[in-house]
């Protein structure tokens, strides 16, 4: 069977490393053009396209951890150390070293507006540290009703920080009338999640949310999910758009020319946390 | 490095011409079916262009609907080329989208800023960033040599030459391609492996 670009086949898309240098905008106009030519219809490529951007994303995230919960303690270098596992610290102390000296070298012309940048980010990120530790507890608690998911909503009134996390399964048919799913609205207003599986055919990629009330009024605007760990989609809104009742979620795809089309209902009950 | 399958089937020439006789033939699945096999890798093309989710959203649509329209028209003279014409379709409509607005398509330099940009914002959005986080943790510490980690951090992150950080290190590349290669793998598999606890659970 012949190939979508016969010129850019796999070992040499490996050996000149045009995944990458694809990803890094390091590839000339016309060799870029003839890439994407071939990663359009090539799923392998897009799955290391998107590897390689998650991979770095996360090396870049982690390193900005690193530097962000360093840099505003003088001496805190051997504290972080003391906390964490010795062996990936110190080896992740000696990569940032080697990153850091090597970005230095390469950025040298840029340094002031580098410098301005990495003040402002080292200001945010000193304002957003405490977040951070917050949102470490709350993934133990998401992951701790992973472990005993009955727990889930029993576990959810200690919620201490940022959302509630509520999976809804797919309404189907009409049934009695009552809600196959339930949540707990907050005593005070909050940021309420609900996670849903992915409907629809996976080449959908356009998705928008609409929660209505049993009787089909519209609940605030409409609303967009995004896409969450695994096969799912996540529709965030603030607690303080519902009060107790019943309601109707719609996930509704874009189909070619922006038509919505709804995929599926969850329906849900929401009462006031006892 | 683990063997590289050198075809593609989704992407053959006569799989493309098949598709594009049966969108001018007015076949109804047809169009889905544009949208199935290429839908994946334009958005990837649209976001690394795009200076925001949103516009890769917007111009995604806007990419399928002036293709199928070419389609049907006959405006696609060579119908195995599908996927260039698709791409350059994708292109055109980035540039002219941000000559519109009077803004710049993504230049490398500006990868940084459309990072920020996209910075997890919302609590699951945090959330999501620390399980990455923990699995790029993870995966660095599985790493063979203290090397290995020095290839990642500066191709990734310093951003250096695959040939400068040969040279430095005394690599061969066929070593560096598998190292990358490998992190890559087992991200993905321990990612895939947290996405799959996470759906037993719900």
């Amino acid at each position: 069977m012949p190939h979508i670009n016969d010129e850019m086949d796999h070992p040499y898309i490996d050996d000149e490393q045009l995944v990458e240098r694809y990803r890094t905008g390091r590839l000339g106009p016309e060799e870029s053009a003839r890439f994407e030519e071939h990663f359009l219809g090539c799923s392998l490529c897009q799955e290391q396209l998107e590897a390689a951007e998650d991979f770095r994303r996360s090396l870049a995230d982690l390193a900005s951890d690193a530097v962000a919960i360093e840099a505003p303690r003088p001496g805190g270098l051997s504290r972080r150390l003391a906390l964490l596992p010795p062996r990936p610290l110190l080896a992740l102390a000696a990569a940032l070293l080697v990153a850091v000296s090597a970005a230095a070298l390469l950025l040298l012309g840029q340094l002031g507006r580098a410098r301005s940048d990495l003040e402002s980010a080292r200001r945010a990120a000193a304002d957003s540290r405490r977040d951070a530790y917050e949102t470490r507890e709350a993934l133990e608690r998401v992951q701790r009703m992973r472990e005993k998911p009955d727990a889930r909503v029993a576990a959810l009134p200690a919620a201490a920080v940022g959302a509630a996390v509520f999976t809804l399964n797919l309404t189907r048919g009409a049934g009695d009338g009552t809600p196959e799913n339930s949540i707990v609205l907050p005593g005070s207003p909050e940021w309420l999640v609900l996670l849903v599986d992915r409907p629809g055919p996976k080449a959908i990629r356009t998705f928008r949310a609409r929660i209505s009330t049993a009787d089909g009024r519209p609940v605030g605007d409409v609303l967009t999910p995004s896409r969450a760990s695994g096969d799912q989609l996540a529709v965030a809104l603030p607690s303080s758009l519902l009060a107790p009742g019943d309601f109707a979620l719609t996930i509704e795809g874009l189909a070619t020319g922006g038509r919505a089309e709804p995929l599926a209902t969850y329906s849900f009950r929401a009462a006031r946390k006892p | 490095m683990a063997a590289v399958p050198s075809e593609d089937p989704e992407g053959s020439g006569g799989d493309s011409a098949r598709l594009v006789e049966r969108i001018r033939s007015g076949d109804p699945n047809a169009d889905r079916e544009l949208v199935e096999r290429f839908g994946r890798g334009l958005m990837i093309l649209l976001r690394r262009s795009s200076r925001n989710r949103g516009d890769a959203d917007d111009l995604y649509q806007e990419t399928f609907r002036v293709a199928l329209e070419k389609i049907r028209r006959g405006g696609l003279r060579e119908p195995e080329k599908l996927a260039g014409f698709l791409a350059g379709i994708a292109r055109n409509l980035v540039i002219e989208h941000y000559r519109r607005s009077s803004a710049r398509p993504v230049e490398s330099d500006d990868r940084a800023a459309r990072d920020l940009a996209d910075t997890a914002t919302g609590p699951l959005e945090k959330l999501l960033r620390l399980e990455r986080v923990e699995i790029v943790r993870r995966v660095l510490s599985e790493l063979d040599s203290e090397r290995d980690r020095q290839i990642l951090f500066r191709f990734y992150l310093a951003e250096e030459d695959k040939r400068l950080i040969c040279a430095d290190l005394g690599l061969s590349s066929l070593h560096f391609n598998r190292v990358l290669f490998r992190a890559r793998q087992r991200f993905r598999e321990l990612f895939t492996e947290l996405a799959g606890k996470d759906n037993g659970a719900g």
